[in-house]
């Protein structure tokens, strides 16, 4: 069903809405939430903590694209989840995709304030360099947490040429980020 | 890596404009998984394979913006004395290449095939060559006992640069050939004519078809490149005279390519997830395969200062 439709199913008021909403984004969703969380009945409390939160939100908001908004939302509930989780597994596809992009990132001193929301400025701003193929790469590593292994697949290149090209990108994401004043 | 930095870049990566984020949907949505059987995958890539060697014949040399004429050859240049048998093989060609497919294929598309084969049997003129011409692909196993020095003294361009399209070729008839073209898009010209952004056309002595590999004993890293490849090449540049031949039928890979390779040995440093792969007992890279591309162009800058001191120029 097309994501203007679906808006409007939540507009309505409609019962259709959530059951339309997750026909379509269910599976994606789980993807997102099972990357951080690694346990199926904590991504069925986000997908449901979703499902409200999109209802709450829309109306009045009409989000455009639809897909990322739910995303964000499924990710966003499951980073705090996994926060508050002290047993959660430690070696999570998310764990491993942060540690590949840590050292590109600097580490802010003692008397620098950690502003995550400038540093994500700073990416969009080094996304918009990138070409669509290597940003997909990216986003698809770092944000969706997705492995080395399913991004070759889906995007028919090789795991070797995948990594050669992350690696790459990473090497690109800290000469940017020094030479926007954000030094390693 | 701590725990605060971890939630710092997390947090940092939840900023990512929606647009990047939809766009990773979407891409996923536009590249569907294959779904299709092995033998229909077969069919695709022979269908591929007999399109792509329609063009096989074509006369117009890269680079060139002359259109090559029966006049254009080499004057001791002769028709192939079996261009009939050639001729008469060709219009066999079709049922030749397409062997191995199933029925799938449309008779009404084999039938066009054999048409445009037929049209392009003229053409044929233009690529068959005679003795006195033949320049086989030099196998350079001299090059095993080369140093570094002893290699990039040979009429080689140097360039870095990633592999933005890979054609397969198949040649069938009086003789029988298999092989890949690179398009390369150059990033820094070491020792070439070619300039940043420029791109090239590399005649590779291998191609996968069908699943299958044909390749030489000699290929090393070249048979790995693929889109997206980033390395230093070292290829010849091509001329009418450098080809392969069989008997009094010639093909020449300038009709094909910019460059050519006999060999990947100790003519190509491909970038890999850890380093890069490449003959490290020729080229004494400090890092050996941990060394980064820019750091082996470094190295054959100085290695051509040396050889060619004062001259050392862009060719």
């Amino acid at each position: 069903m097309d994501d203007q439709k679906i808006i409007e199913l939540f507009f309505a008021r409609s019962e259709l809405a959530i059951q339309s909403l997750a026909a379509k984004y269910e599976k994606l969703l789980h993807k997102v939430s099972f990357q951080i969380l690694h346990n199926d009945e904590d991504v069925a409390e986000c997908i449901n903590d979703t499902y409200l939160g999109v209802w709450n939100a829309i109306p009045p908001a009409r989000p455009n694209p639809l897909s990322a908004f739910v995303c964000k939302i499924t990710r966003n509930l499951s980073l705090n989840k996994y926060r508050a989780n002290t047993a959660t597994k430690r070696d999570a596809s998310m764990d491993i995709s942060l540690e590949e992009l840590e050292p590109s990132i600097a580490t802010p001193s003692a008397e620098e304030e950690w502003n995550a929301k400038e540093l994500g400025k700073q990416i969009n701003r080094f996304l918009h360099t990138l070409g669509q193929e290597n940003r997909v790469l990216f986003v698809r590593r770092y944000w969706f947490a997705d492995s080395v292994k399913d991004i070759a697949r889906d995007m028919r290149i090789s795991e070797n040429l995948a990594s050669v090209r992350l690696k790459r990108i990473r090497k690109q994401l800290e000469l940017f980020l020094e030479k926007e004043g954000y030094k390693v | 890596m701590t725990e605060q930095k971890k939630v710092f870049i997390a947090n940092a990566l939840s900023e990512i404009a929606d647009e990047f984020v939809a766009e990773a949907v979407e891409y996923q949505k536009a590249k569907p998984i294959w779904k299709y059987t092995k033998e229909l995958a077969t069919v695709a890539a022979c269908a591929a394979v007999l399109l792509v060697s329609l063009n096989v014949i074509r006369m117009i040399p890269i680079g060139s913006t002359e259109t090559a004429t029966n006049e254009a050859r080499p004057e001791n240049m002769q028709d192939a004395t079996s261009l009939e048998s050639f001729t008469t093989d060709i219009t066999g060609t079709p049922e030749t290449i397409l062997e191995n497919e199933n029925a799938a294929l449309n008779d009404s598309v084999k039938q066009e095939n054999v048409e445009q084969i037929e049209n392009s049997v003229d053409n044929l003129n233009k690529v068959v060559g005679a003795e006195g011409q033949k320049q086989e692909l030099q196998t350079s196993s001299c090059a095993q006992w080369m140093s570094a020095e002893e290699i990039l003294a040979l009429d080689v361009e140097i360039f870095l640069g990633t592999v933005t399209d890979m054609e397969t070729y198949q040649v069938t008839g009086e003789m029988e050939r298999y092989f890949t073209v690179a398009t390369v898009e150059v990033e820094d010209s070491i020792r070439s004519v070619l300039e940043k952004g420029d791109t090239c056309r590399i005649y590779l002595p291998f191609a996968e078809i069908g699943g299958l590999t044909t390749t030489t004993s000699n290929i090393g890293d070249l048979e790995k490149l693929e889109i997206g490849s980033r390395a230093i090449f070292m290829p010849r540049k091509t001329t009418e005279e450098k080809g392969a031949g069989n008997g009094d039928v010639w093909m020449s890979y300038s009709d094909f390519a910019d460059y050519y390779f006999g060999e990947g040995v100790r003519f190509l440093f491909l970038e890999t997830e850890n380093g890069t792969n490449y003959a490290t007992d020729v080229y004494e890279v400090e890092g050996g395969n941990k060394a980064s591309l820019e750091e082996i162009a470094e190295y054959l800058r100085g290695v051509l200062e040396k050889l060619e001191g004062e001259h050392y120029e862009k060719r």
